[in-house]
C-alpha cells in the first residue's frame, strides 16, 4: 500500500515538475546515449577492424614479421621486403591441404591509390566482416588484360564511371612522373562499399601488371620497348614474381601445421601469418585508445549525474512547500525520501529507454551513410552484456546519487514542524 | 586402436622430425614468455605449447640435484596429466598428450640425453583434447598462469571454423573469450 501511494505520489509530483524535469531528462538522455554510442562504436569499430578480412586462413609474402606483412596486403600500408616466386605460387597450388589461393602483386598506384593485381580469386574467394562476399555496385570483374576494377572509395573520391579510361602510375606515391600512358585501363566494375581497404584500392588482373611492366625493366619506360594495348593481345604475361598469396583451408585444424611446413618451406624463406591473429594482436597495441575513449564516456556520465544532484537539490528547496503538506497530511519521513529515490529511478530509467531509442534511429537512418561516405560500417544488433551492463549502471547510479537529496530531504522533513513550511 | 603413449610417441616424433625437412632459423627464446597455439574443430582442439624450461622448471640445465630430478618428473606428469586449456564447465578430456624437453639443448626422452649445457631450453607439450560443448563456449580457461608464477605472459593464438584470433594472459589471468 505504502508503495502504491509513494508512486503515485512521485508520477504526480513528476508530472507537476514536468518542464524542469524534461531538460534534466534530456540532459541525461544525452550523456547516455553519448555513453552507448561511444561503446556501440567502440566494439562495431573492433569488430569491423578485426574483421577486415575473413575466411582467410593464411597470408603467406616474404620473411618479414607478420604486421609488416598484414599491412601491406590487407590495409595497404607499407611496403613489401621483397617478393616470392610464382614457381612457390605453383608449389602451394599443389598442397592438398590448402583449398583455394588468391595471388596478390603489388607496387604500382593511381593517384595515390594501391593497385593490386590478382586474378578471378579474389572476386570468388575474398571475405571481410562475418563472411561478406565482395559484390559489384556496377558493371562486372576484369576479364581482359586493360580491365580495371575501382574500389567503392576511389571511385567516389574521383568521379569515376563505367567505361572510363585511367592511367596507371609507375610505384607509389599520390604525384608520380613515371605513368604507364600507354597502356590505359578502363573501368569495367565498381564494388560496392565494404568499410575496408578494400574501398581504396584498384584492381586489375596479374596479367595486366605484367604487362605494364614491358619495357620498365630498368624502372623507366624505354620508349619503343613498352606495349601497346593492341600488341599486348596473344602475349603470354604469366608473373615471376607475386607479391603475396592469400590461402583458404579445407580443415581449419590444419592452419598451424600449414603455417609451420610455410615458414621452413625449402624453396625459398616464407612467412605464413594467420589474419585473424595478426589483426588481434594490432588491435592490442591500440588498446589503451579505447580504453581512454571508454574513460571519457565515464566521465560525460559522472558530469551528468552530477548535474542531476544539483538540479535535484535545488528543486529540493522549491519543494518545501510540497513536503510540508504531505508531512500534514501524515505522510511519514520514509516517504517522502522515497519520493526523491522513486522520482531519480524513473528519471533515468527514462533516459535509459530514448537514449535506446535514439541510438537505434540513428543507426537504422545514418549506418548506410556513414559506410558509403566515410567507410564505417555500423550495423543494428542486439546490445552485447557489457553494453547491457553501462546501460544498467546508469539508473543504478542515479539511485545512488538519489541518496544526497532523499537523506537531505528525510532529515529535512522530520524536523519540520507541520505549521511552518520551510522552517526547522 | 593406438595406446595413449602409442599416439603421443607418434605426435612427438612428427613434431620432432619436421624442422630435419627445411632450413630455418631457431625459435624464439624469452623468459618469462610462452606461447600456445589452438586449433579447433567441433569439440576437438589440437594444443601446442612452447615454453622456455625456466618458467615452468626454474633451471634450464640438466637436472643435477635429486630436487631438481623431482621438480622435472612432478613438471612433466603435470603438463601430461592436465588439460592446458578447458570450457568454463571443464569438459575436456585428454586423448593424446606428448611432453618433449630439450633441457640444456638435448632431447630428454625418459631420462635418456645429450647435449650442450650453455644453450637454452624449451619445453613443447602437445594436446588433443576432446570438450563437450566447445563449439558453442564463448570463453575458454587456462590453468597454466596459476601452475606456474614464473609465466608472466601467455600468448594465444586460435583458429578454427569461427574464425581466428589471440589473446595475451598475464600473471593471475586465467580465462579468454574466443570473440564468438
Amino acid at each position: 500500500m505504502k508503495i502504491h501511494l509513494a508512486l503515485s505520489l512521485a508520477s504526480a509530483s513528476l508530472w507537476h515538475r514536468r518542464k524542469v524535469l524534461a531538460l534534466v531528462c534530456l540532459t541525461l538522455t544525452l550523456s547516455v546515449t553519448l555513453l552507448l554510442g561511444i561503446q556501440y562504436l567502440r566494439t562495431e569499430v573492433k569488430q569491423s577492424f578485426t574483421s577486415t578480412i575473413s575466411d582467410t586462413d593464411l597470408i603467406i609474402g616474404a620473411r618479414s614479421g607478420q604486421l609488416n606483412l598484414l599491412m601491406y596486403t590487407v590495409f595497404h600500408i607499407g611496403d613489401a621486403t621483397n617478393n616470392i616466386r610464382w614457381s612457390t605460387f605453383q608449389d602451394l597450388e599443389q598442397d592438398t591441404r590448402i583449398d583455394w589461393l588468391i595471388p596478390i602483386s603489388l607496387g604500382d598506384s593511381y593517384k595515390g591509390f594501391r593497385v593490386v593485381g590478382t586474378d578471378k580469386g579474389f572476386a570468388e574467394h575474398f571475405r571481410f566482416g562475418r563472411g561478406q562476399p565482395l559484390n559489384l555496385a556496377g558493371g562486372q570483374w576484369f576479364d581482359g588484360i586493360f580491365d580495371v576494377v575501382l574500389g567503392a572509395g576511389v571511385a567516389r573520391t574521383l568521379n569515376h564511371g563505367l567505361g572510363d579510361k585511367i592511367i596507371l602510375s609507375h610505384g607509389g606515391g599520390r604525384t608520380s612522373f613515371s605513368n604507364h600512358k600507354d597502356t590505359p585501363f578502363t573501368v569495367t566494375g565498381i564494388l560496392e562499399a565494404t568499410g575496408t581497404p578494400v574501398d581504396q584500392a584498384v584492381y586489375i588482373s596479374l596479367q595486366g601488371m605484367e604487362a605494364i611492366h614491358v619495357g620498365w625493366e630498368s624502372g623507366v619506360a624505354i620508349p619503343g620497348r613498352t606495349l601497346t594495348p593492341e600488341k599486348a593481345q596473344n602475349r603470354d604475361f604469366t608473373p615471376k614474381t607475386i607479391t603475396a598469396v592469400f590461402a583458404g583451408l579445407d580443415r581449419k585444424i590444419l592452419t598451424f601445421r600449414v603455417q609451420r611446413d610455410l615458414n621452413q618451406y625449402a624453396g625459398e624463406p616464407l612467412s605464413a601469418i594467420l589474419p585473424g591473429v595478426a589483426l588481434s594482436e594490432l588491435w592490442r597495441l591500440m588498446s589503451q585508445f579505447e580504453q581512454a575513449l571508454l574513460g571519457i564516456t565515464g566521465f560525460v556520465v559522472v558530469t551528468s549525474l552530477i548535474g542531476l544532484i544539483a538540479v535535484l537539490l535545488t528543486l529540493q528547496t522549491q519543494r518545501a512547500h510540497e513536503i510540508a503538506i504531505l508531512r500534514a497530511t501524515g505522510a511519514s519521513p520514509g516517504l517522502i525520501a522515497s519520493l526523491y529515490l522513486i522520482e531519480c529511478l524513473a528519471l533515468a530509467l527514462v533516459a535509459c529507454v530514448i537514449s535506446l531509442a535514439l541510438g537505434a534511429l540513428a543507426i537504422s537512418m545514418f549506418g548506410p551513410w556513414l559506410l558509403t561516405n566515410y567507410g564505417i560500417q555500423l550495423q543494428l544488433r542486439p546490445l552485447t552484456f557489457e553494453e547491457w551492463s553501462l546501460l544498467i549502471s546508469v539508473p543504478l547510479a542515479a539511485l545512488l546519487v538519489a541518496l544526497i537529496p532523499a537523506f537531505s530531504a528525510w532529515r529535512q522533513s522530520r524536523s519540520q514542524g507541520f505549521g511552518s513550511p520551510g522552517g526547522t | 586402436m593406438l595406446s595413449k603413449n602409442h599416439r603421443a610417441f607418434s605426435i612427438a616424433f612428427a613434431l620432432a622430425s619436421t624442422p630435419l625437412m627445411a632450413a630455418d632459423n631457431p625459435g624464439s627464446h624469452q623468459h618469462g614468455q610462452a606461447e600456445m597455439q589452438l586449433a579447433f574443430a567441433d569439440n576437438q582442439v589440437e594444443v601446442l605449447l612452447t615454453s622456455p624450461a625456466g618458467n615452468m622448471l626454474g633451471f634450464e640445465h640438466h637436472p643435477r640435484t635429486p630436487e631438481q630430478h623431482q621438480i622435472e618428473e612432478l613438471v612433466t606428469h603435470w603438463l601430461g596429466e592436465n588439460p592446458l586449456i578447458n570450457t568454463p564447465e571443464s569438459t575436456c578430456q585428454i586423448h593424446a598428450t606428448t611432453v618433449q624437453h630439450e633441457v640444456a639443448g638435448s632431447h630428454d626422452h625418459g631420462g635418456h640425453s645429450h647435449g650442450d649445457e650453455s644453450q637454452h631450453a624449451d619445453i613443447t607439450v602437445t594436446q588433443i583434447l576432446n570438450c563437450t560443448g566447445l563449439d558453442h563456449s564463448v570463453s575458454l580457461t587456462t590453468p597454466l598462469t596459476a601452475r606456474f608464477p614464473a609465466l608472466e605472459h601467455l600468448d594465444i593464438a586460435w583458429a578454427g571454423p569461427d574464425g581466428q584470433g589471440a589473446a595475451r594472459l598475464g600473471q593471475g589471468e586465467s580465462s579468454f573469450k574466443l570473440g564468438r
